[in-house]
């Protein structure tokens, strides 16, 4: 349970970093990535795809063709222009998230985000 | 409020740095902080129980390295036991984990409010990379 201080504190950096322009761009371009329909077509065809090439790599009649295909299709996935500008949002807005963590860990003496980032497979 | 302060309020990346600076003054103020650091300080300061801590966390590495591998892990962990039980009854280590615990919980509660409300992974998105998830 956070003290008034603690969730007074924790409100306000919650709506700085809310209202940062770097957050608005970032969540416009994620809607964006999730819902552009010509990058849904191509997530539909490559995962399509990719369930089809692995059976039949397991029964071993892939071709090098299908190879081909599969990547050219991840391909036109990450070059999208959608994909291109979410990518450079999500990096606009790690660092801005990053300037609030490093202003929270010199405060505590150590880095905030390591401590409470939920465990992962590093334990 | 100046002309200069008006610029500052009105720049994210300063009010970012800011808002960021009174959360961890904030946490600092709580009793887990102070609790852990005092607990910190003491263990520190305690030679034998950073002796005891290091013996501990060597013998479970190895005993972990030895069921990986399949060898017969029998010896060594019957001696991580005992390690376990000298250290259950170290009050220094013994306050020193169970503050840092309590620290971490208050954290992670943190993390999440923060992370629920801004809809995004706060601490796993701003934590530096140790490179061995790949």
């Amino acid at each position: 349970m956070l003290n008034t201080e603690l969730h007074h504190a924790t409100e306000a950096c919650v709506a700085s970093v809310r209202g940062a322009k770097e957050y608005d761009a970032f969540m416009k371009a994620q809607t964006a990535f999730q819902n552009d329909p010509e990058l849904r077509a191509i997530r539909k065809r490559f995962s399509d795809r990719s369930s089809e090439l692995q059976t039949k790599q397991s029964t071993g009649t892939l071709t090098q063709e299908e190879i081909n295909e599969l990547r050219a299709l991840q391909s036109s996935l990450n070059t999208h222009a959608v994909t291109a500008r979410y990518i450079h949002a999500r990096r606009r807005m790690v660092a801005t998230l990053q300037e609030c963590n490093r202003a929270l860990s010199q405060e505590l003496e150590f880095d905030f985000a390591s401590a409470a980032a939920p465990p992962s497979c590093c334990g | 409020m100046t002309h200069e302060n008006q610029r500052e309020t009105n720049n994210p990346t300063v009010s970012l740095s800011e808002v960021g600076k009174k959360l961890g003054v904030a946490i600092v103020a709580t009793a887990e902080y102070q609790e852990f650091t005092e607990a910190e300080r003491r263990y520190q300061d305690d030679g034998h129980a950073r002796q005891l801590l290091g013996q501990y966390q060597e013998a479970r590495q190895t005993v972990q390295l030895m069921q990986q591998l399949r060898s017969d892990a029998t010896q060594e962990a019957r001696r991580l036991e005992d390690l376990q039980k000298t250290l259950e009854s170290n009050q220094t280590l013994t306050r020193y984990i169970d503050t840092q615990e309590k620290l971490i919980a208050l954290l992670r509660e943190l993390n999440e409010l923060i992370s629920e409300r801004l809809n995004l992974d706060f601490a796993g998105l701003t934590k530096p990379k140790t490179g061995c998830c790949g």
